[in-house]
């Protein structure tokens, strides 16, 4: 008897939960399980322009719900594109990225395999990606804290699937290097390097210093 | 005095001097591009690539009319070894560069106005402008329109693979400019030769020597 109660109970606080949940708003939805992220979405510069049944579903697609469930981080398909981002702002977004980096496809694209940031890197201060922030009071342009030794992009290690790496915020190309791509100043080949600079320093002491040097002591000087 | 002979006309001058300073503004910019952290000869990251981009355009160009001044006037007859150069021209020259210049040996081949290089020169520039040059550009234009070329960047591997082939490029003909540099000097006298490349006039050394 006390075992029918105890299921009815389970029963009744499921059914209450499962139909307070389905009237909930989608996006109302996904804040049940991803508490911050509305908050954020909210806070940001889209908190205003998105309306309320956008906000979640006008970036990642409408269905995670389905996919989520009993699946690891890894195998959830993210559904965010960076198309989406284009959908609203444009093919314009090469013309004014252009204006500062050159390149600005490769900055931007999210197409093949190679060559891609994120939009977030650069729109994004902090780790979360929801942040945006207009443009005027955070976007980064600072070349070198991608193309540099110690690039952002090399140095924020995840263990995350590459397409996380690629439109996360922990983006890091150590794994596209291996596929192809190229961020100048960042990725290079040590050993190459130093071949090279080698290669310069004998070429100069090889002609400056040694053959120059003989042919400064076996000089004619004045008399001879 | 030496009797002067008119060693390069005035369009090789002025081709020379357009290729020598876009090839060291080239070598400063690209390895600040390579080298952000250590080099800052062109202020900002910015700049460099900028400057690098035009630069490069304009060697492009440059090399063009390199190319059909020097097929058009048949001057490229200059750049092509002939019998005497090969092969013995290239041993009596090496012989020379190793030991005879030491011993203020005459120049085995002084350049004439038939005859503007030695065969070691005819090799090397043959070398540099008739194949590593046109490698370097090409590279450099598949890099700078990569999007117009994706698929035939992607074929050979990607960026990187394109990157590492002009630098590697970009690093021999540095050395090659140190070379090119310190030759020079071998000349009659120590500066004779960055004269002539100025003004076109070379003494003929023949006469002086004799
Ligand atoms: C039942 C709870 C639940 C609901 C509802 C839910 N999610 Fe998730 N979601 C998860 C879990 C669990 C993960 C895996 C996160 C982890 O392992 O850190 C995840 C992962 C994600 C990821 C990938 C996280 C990453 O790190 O890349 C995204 C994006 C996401 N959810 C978006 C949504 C959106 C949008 C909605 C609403 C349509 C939603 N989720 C609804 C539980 C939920
Ligand atoms: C403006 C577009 C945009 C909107 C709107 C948006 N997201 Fe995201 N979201 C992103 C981007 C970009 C990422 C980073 C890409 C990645 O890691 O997959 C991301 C990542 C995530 C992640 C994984 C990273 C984390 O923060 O833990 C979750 C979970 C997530 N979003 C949930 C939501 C939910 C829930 C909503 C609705 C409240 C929402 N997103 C609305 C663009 C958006
Ligand atoms: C968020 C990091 C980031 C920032 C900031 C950034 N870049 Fe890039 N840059 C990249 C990536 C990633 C690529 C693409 C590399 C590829 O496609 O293989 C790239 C490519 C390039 C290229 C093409 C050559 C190459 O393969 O590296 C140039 C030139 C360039 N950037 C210049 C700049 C300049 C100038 C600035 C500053 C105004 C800048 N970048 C800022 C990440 C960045
Ligand atoms: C390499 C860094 C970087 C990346 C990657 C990047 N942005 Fe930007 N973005 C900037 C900077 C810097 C500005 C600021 C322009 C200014 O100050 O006028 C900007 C400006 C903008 C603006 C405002 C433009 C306007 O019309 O005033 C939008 C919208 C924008 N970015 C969206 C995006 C989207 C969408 C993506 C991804 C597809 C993206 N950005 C990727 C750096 C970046
Ligand atoms: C539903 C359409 C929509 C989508 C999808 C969208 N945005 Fe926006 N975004 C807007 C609007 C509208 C604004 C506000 C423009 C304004 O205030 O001037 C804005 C503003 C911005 C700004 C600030 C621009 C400025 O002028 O300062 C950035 C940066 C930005 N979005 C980046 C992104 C990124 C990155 C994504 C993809 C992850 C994205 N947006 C997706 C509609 C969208
Ligand atoms: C003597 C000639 C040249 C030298 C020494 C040189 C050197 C370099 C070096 C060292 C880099 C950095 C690559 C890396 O990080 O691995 C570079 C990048 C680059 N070079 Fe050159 N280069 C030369 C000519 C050219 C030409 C002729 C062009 C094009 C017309 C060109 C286009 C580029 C481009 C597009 C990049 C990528 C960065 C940028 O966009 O500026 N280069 N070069």
């Amino acid at each position: 008897m006390n075992r029918t109660r105890y299921y009815l109970i389970v029963l009744s606080m499921c059914i209450v939960l499962s139909c307070s949940y389905s009237g909930l708003a989608l996006e109302n939805k996904c804040s049940f399980c991803h508490g911050s992220a509305l908050e954020e979405v909210k806070q940001s510069v889209h908190g205003a322009v998105l309306g309320d049944g956008q906000r979640c579903i006008i970036c990642h697609g409408s269905q995670y719900e389905q996919r989520h469930y009993g699946k690891h981080i890894e195998e959830i398909e993210t559904g965010f594109e960076i198309n989406r981002c284009f959908s609203c702002h444009g093919s314009d977004l090469y013309v004014r990225h252009g204006e500062i980096f050159p390149q600005p496809q490769l900055h931007l694209n999210s197409k093949g395999d190679t060559s891609q940031t994120s939009c977030v890197t650069c729109h994004v201060e902090e780790k979360d990606p929801h942040l945006i922030k207009p443009a005027k009071i955070y976007a980064l342009k600072d070349c070198e804290e991608c193309h540099s030794s110690d690039s952002i992009l090399l140095t924020t290690p995840s263990k995350s699937s590459l397409k996380h790496q690629i439109i996360g915020t922990t983006f890091t190309n150590s794994e596209l290097t291996e596929r192809g791509q190229y961020v100048a100043g960042a990725n290079r080949i040590p050993i190459l390097d130093n071949l090279c600079v080698i290669l310069i320093i004998l070429t100069i002491i090889g002609v400056f210093v040694i053959h120059g040097g003989v042919r400064f002591i076996t000089r004619k000087r004045k008399g001879e | 005095m030496a009797e002067k002979i008119y060693l390069h006309p005035v369009l090789e001058r002025v081709w020379h001097a357009i290729h020598a300073i876009c090839i060291v503004v080239l070598i400063i910019s690209g390895a600040q591009i390579h080298w952000p952290g250590a080099i800052h000869l062109f202020g900002s990251f910015q700049t460099a690539v900028s400057v690098h981009n035009w630069f490069g355009l304009l060697l492009v160009a440059d090399f063009l009319l390199w190319l059909i001044y020097n097929l058009v006037s048949r001057r490229i007859i200059h750049y092509i070894p002939n019998k005497r150069d090969i092969p013995n021209g290239l041993i009596v020259q090496a012989k020379f560069y190793i030991c005879g210049i030491f011993k203020h040996d005459p120049h085995p081949y002084p350049p004439t106005v038939d005859e503007k290089f030695n065969p070691l020169q005819k090799m090397s520039y043959l070398m540099f402008m008739g194949l590593m040059m046109p490698i370097l550009l090409i590279s450099g234009i598949l890099y700078l329109y990569p999007l117009y070329f994706a698929d035939f960047i992607t074929s050979i591997g990607g960026l990187k693979v394109l990157a590492v082939i002009h630098f590697i490029l970009a690093i021999i003909f540095a050395a090659f400019l140190i070379a090119h540099l310190y030759l020079a000097t071998t000349g009659h006298t120590i500066q004779d030769n960055f004269i002539s490349i100025v003004t076109g006039y070379a003494d003929s050394e023949e006469e002086e020597e004799a």
